[in-house]
């Protein structure tokens, strides 16, 4: 195909990509973005397929059969995880205005300058390889369609040089024509999206093409490959194809890779729009790369079916099968998807790498070596961005300088790897740092040097003999001659194959450090506030202000200086608008300390968005100064460390007031449960006691219905015990009734003047009948006592009387002795009831006077009650004002003791 | 519904890491290449495990809308 029409339709695309670019731009700016939904965030991330995966792996499936899915099985896995990982930095990123990988690692360790200039060194030599690969697919695809000998040719006839300048054109107009302090480039990202729209509808055109026009279907194709011997053993593991060993390293460093490859971070993480699109991406993106990867095992076997004996670069089979079969258009577009793949990746990487750069190495520099002048007032913005273009040129020309000099023939998977190693290095520094607080800036910058050392040791060394760079033979004799010293065997691991042999030391070596160092080494002040602002960042609650400790003042002139500098006049103004927005104040010379801080820390986010945090911490520091705590900052947090112990012994005691509160409701429930038992036991008693009078009345009254020739004689008797049984019953009912009344408060007492002893005397006389019937000895000392005059009702005092009596003479055995006692003692009248019965156990000595209760040895030995003899008598003498308790008598047995008032309140 | 989706998406994970690599894989050892049992199985189980993962998210939302309109 003639060279010219290959570079009218490349430029013509170019020109498109810019065109769309430069579209979703001013919708940008007109506040109409193009890019804010989630497809065409999953579409961006599809930067991830390169060259690599559009010409490579259908090379590394011509070779290795299975062994080119691990790269997309890895980052299918790691999207399960995104929600997780993804949206953290994206959170943090946003939180911080972070712009770079280097950039959110240096802010983790507390705005570390070593590490950020670590981590861009680290950065840019590990993808200086990945973007060669690029310039070298677009250089030797362009040769293969456009029917060029391959061989050595002159520097200035050289395409990839050609190639490379386009590309340093089109990277400056996509990422660098000016500063931004999010560095978002939404032009940058619906080219992006859209390549990656045409990479793949390229693949899939050749892919169908390749089985159902070359080959009539998958079966066919398979068919016919099967046949051929050295491609039945291509689809299994093991040793010719890829050892499962292999397959579990690509699988690991795959999975990093997607998350911290420079242009991932820079689309995925810095270009994000809502974190909510996230969720889709996370199986839009996977499904991506399974379309895109879907005809690479049938490409590749029809590439072997068709040029047998290895006469093509199988790289190149999915142009040159399109031009075998003579579809030299389908080839071109073959062409263009891979340039595009190709393109993509440099543009976002080296514009990722360009940030890098200049943020967290070259201005960190040129701070710390005294070079930025902060007292001078030029606008330094111009600069910044001569420094971003410069970037973008000299990693460029370094990337081609790999193709040109290093590269001896490598297929383009093989050195892709080596970036991928590079960057797995980043894993335990950033997802350690995610998630533990301990981790620590020096265990971080042990952990990415020794990795990225074995790195240099294990890929970057072999790579250097085999360009024959390196007189001695390293690889065969180890450095120094050690053999425990191969960078392909190191300390004798020889059987893996050199990429997961370099991941495996490298990672482990890595881990071990940042894990152990950080283990042992105590963070300081700002890496632990820093840790705080990560590790809690989906959790803004826990997060320990910034500077909250060590406020820091400042001119705000000397800041807005320092910002119009970095960021110019008209952007800084809109900043200070910003800041009267969220934060209601503007800052000026009277400003209060707390305030001032909170300016500070402002302004130093927005700056770490344009040269990095860690050279934006180093420049503001320079025009402010640490405030030592003032007294009235310290005394503010002693008052609220106070308040909040205060509050928080309030709470105490109110807990242990509902505590108290349990612990009564529980006493009277349990109380209200041995009331309910009682009420139960009385209505057996009572029913039981009403039911005994009932039954023998009933008795004698049918006898005599039944008799009429009944001795008269007999018939009185009869009659009599009826008439008693009925007294009997019409006593309880009134019992029970008085009791109704005492119970509502009801019952009046009728006081009269009367005698204690004449009432006493009554009492005797009523109860006389039952000592006799069981033989007891009952002895008072009425005869000899005084009147005893007083206030009061003498019926219900003489039924308190009948009923201790009545109650003594039931509960003590036949032939047992009760004693009454008249008495006065000071202002009282005491009556004392003495018995000599079993007596009352003292914890239920109280409980006797409650209404339907009895003494548990009553219940048990069926001495006949209601239980509200006590009960009454306890009303009664508390209607009179006083009281009664039962003791226990001096040989053994029950005494109840009344004492009564002589004079009743009020009385004269 | 956050913390359901992020576990229910790490069981995706932890289903994939096992299907994908050894011992299980180690299978395909022994089976016999010319069946192309091995690129059917892979892609299949990455195909399933897309579905699962776009499944678990939509089913999330969902409840999530659900729970906003109550």
């Amino acid at each position: 195909m003639q060279p010219y029409i290959i570079l009218s339709v490349s430029l013509l695309y170019l020109l498109i990509l810019f065109g769309i670019a430069y579209y979703a731009d001013r919708r940008k700016a007109q506040g109409r973005s193009l890019i804010a939904n989630p497809y065409v965030y999953a579409l961006s991330l599809g930067v991830y397929c390169t060259a690599w995966t559009f010409f490579g792996s259908v090379g590394r499936a011509a070779e290795s059969g299975v062994g080119f899915l691990p790269i997309y099985l890895g980052p299918t896995l790691m999207a399960l995880l995104w929600w997780v990982i993804l949206r953290k930095m994206v959170r943090i990123a946003k939180q911080q205005r972070i712009t770079s990988i280097a950039d959110f690692v240096a802010s983790r360790y507390g705005k570390s300058t070593r590490l950020s200039i670590a981590m861009t060194l680290i950065t840019v030599i590990g993808i200086i390889p990945y973007i060669a690969l690029q310039l070298k697919a677009i250089s030797g695809t362009y040769l293969v369609l456009s029917g060029s000998n391959v061989g050595q040719t002159g520097i200035l006839a050289d395409t990839a040089l050609y190639a490379t300048f386009i590309l340093a054109v089109f990277t400056i107009l996509f990422g660098a024509r000016e500063l931004d302090a999010t560095e978002r480039h939404e032009g940058l990202v619906a080219a992006v999206a859209f390549e990656s729209i045409v990479k793949l509808v390229a693949f899939l055109s050749v892919g169908i093409f390749v089985v159902w026009f070359t080959f009539d279907g998958p079966a066919d194709l398979w068919q016919q490959a099967m046949v051929q011997p050295g491609l039945q053993s291509l689809f299994s593991f093991g040793e010719d194809t890829i050892p499962l060993s292999e397959w579990f390293w690509l699988t690991l460093i795959s999975m990093f890779a997607i998350l911290f490859l420079p242009r991932q971070f820079q689309v995925s993480v810095v270009e994000n729009v809502s974190e909510k699109h996230i969720l889709k991406a996370l199986w839009l993106f996977p499904l991506y790369l399974f379309a895109i990867n879907i005809f690479v095992i049938p490409i590749a076997l029809a590439g072997l079916l068709l040029f047998p004996g290895g006469t093509v670069d199988a790289d190149t089979f999915v142009i040159t099968i399109p031009l075998f079969e003579g579809s030299s258009a389908l080839a071109l577009f073959a062409f263009i998807g891979g340039l595009s793949a190709a393109t993509g990746m440099v543009i976002v990487a080296v514009v990722a790498l360009s940030t890098m750069v200049s943020n967290d190495l070259v201005i960190p520099a040129l701070v710390r070596s005294g070079r930025i002048d902060f007292a001078s007032r030029a606008d330094a913005t111009g600069s910044l961005l001569l420094i971003r273009r410069v970037s973008i040129i000299l990693i460029l020309l370094l990337a081609y300088s790999f193709v040109r000099f290093l590269d001896q023939g490598y297929s383009l998977v093989s050195i892709g790897l080596i970036s991928f190693v590079a960057v797995a290095q980043f894993a335990p520094a950033i997802l350690g740092g995610l998630f533990w607080k301990g981790a620590s800036r020096n265990g971080a910058l042990a952990g990415l040097l020794a990795g990225f050392a074995v790195w240099l040791f294990t890929l970057v060394l072999p790579t250097l003999e085999t360009a024959g760079l390196l007189g001695s033979s390293v690889t065969e004799n180890g450095l120094f001659g050690i053999a425990l010293l191969q960078p392909y065997a190191l300390f004798g691991v020889g059987h893996l194959d050199p990429i997961s042999h370099a991941a495996f030391w490298s990672l482990t070596l890595n881990g071990l450090l940042f894990f152990g160092i950080s283990l042992i080494s105590r963070p300081g002040l700002s890496e632990l506030a820093q840790a705080s602002l990560f590790v809690d960042a989906l959790d803004p609650g826990r997060q320990q202000l910034r500077g909250s400790l060590r406020p820091r003042s400042a001119s705000p002139e000397d800041i807005i200086l320092i910002m119009q500098r970095f960021l110019g006049a008209e952007r800084t103004a809109r900043a200070l608008t910003e800041y009267r927005e969220q934060f209601g104040t503007t800052p000026d010379a009277s400003t209060r300390i707390f305030e001032q801080d909170s300016f500070i820390n402002y302004a130093e986010t927005l700056l770490g968005g344009v040269i990095g945090s860690a050279s934006a911490s180093t420049v503001v520091s320079s025009v402010t100064r640490e405030e030592p705590l003032s007294m009235e900052q310290i005394m503010t947090m002693l008052d609220e460390t106070r308040q909040a112990l205060a509050y928080s012994k309030q709470l105490e005691e109110k807990s242990a007031a509902l505590e108290l509160t349990t612990a009564e409701l529980k006493e009277a429930n349990a109380r209200l449960l041995e009331l309910d038992e009682m009420k139960d036991e009385f209505m057996f008693t009572v029913t039981h006691e009403l039911k005994t009078p009932l039954t023998s009345i009933r008795a004698f009254t049918e006898i005599l219905r039944d008799n009429p020739g009944i001795p008269a004689e007999k018939a009185g008797e009869f009659l009599d015990i009826i008439t008693r049984e009925t007294e009997r019953l019409s006593r309880l009912i009134t019992q029970i009734l008085d009791m109704q009344l005492l119970e509502k408060g009801a019952m009046k007492a009728d006081f009269r003047q009367t005698s204690l002893s004449e009432i006493a005397r009554n009492a005797v006389q009523a109860t006389g009948h039952q000592f006799a019937e069981k033989t007891q000895a009952f002895s008072h000392d009425l005869e000899s006592c005084e009147p005893m005059p007083m206030l009061a009702d003498a019926d219900q005092l003489e039924q308190v009387l009948v009923n201790l009596l009545s109650n003594a003479s039931k509960f003590s055995p036949a032939g047992g002795r009760i004693t009454l006692h008249l008495g006065a003692e000071g202002e009282h009248y005491v009556i004392e009831v003495t018995d000599n019965g079993p007596g009352i156990p003292e914890d239920e000595r109280e409980l006797v006077f409650e209404k339907f209760s009895r003494a548990r040895h009553a219940t048990e030995a069926s001495i006949p009650g209601t239980g509200l003899g006590l009960s009454i008598v306890k009303s009664v003498i508390a209607l009179h004002g006083g009281t009664v308790r039962v003791e226990e008598a001096p040989g053994g047995g029950a005494r109840f003791r009344v004492e009564l008032p002589q004079k009743r309140n009020g009385e004269a | 519904m956050e913390q359901n989706l992020s576990a229910a998406l790490f069981f995706l994970f932890l289903c994939g890491m096992l299907l994908l690599s050894a011992p299980v894989t180690s299978v395909f050892e022994t089976i016999q290449a010319g069946s192309g049992a091995l690129p059917v199985y892979l892609f299949g189980v990455w195909l399933l495990l897309i579905i699962a993962a776009a499944w678990v998210v939509r089913r999330s939302a969902s409840t999530a809308d659900e729970s906003e309109t109550d």
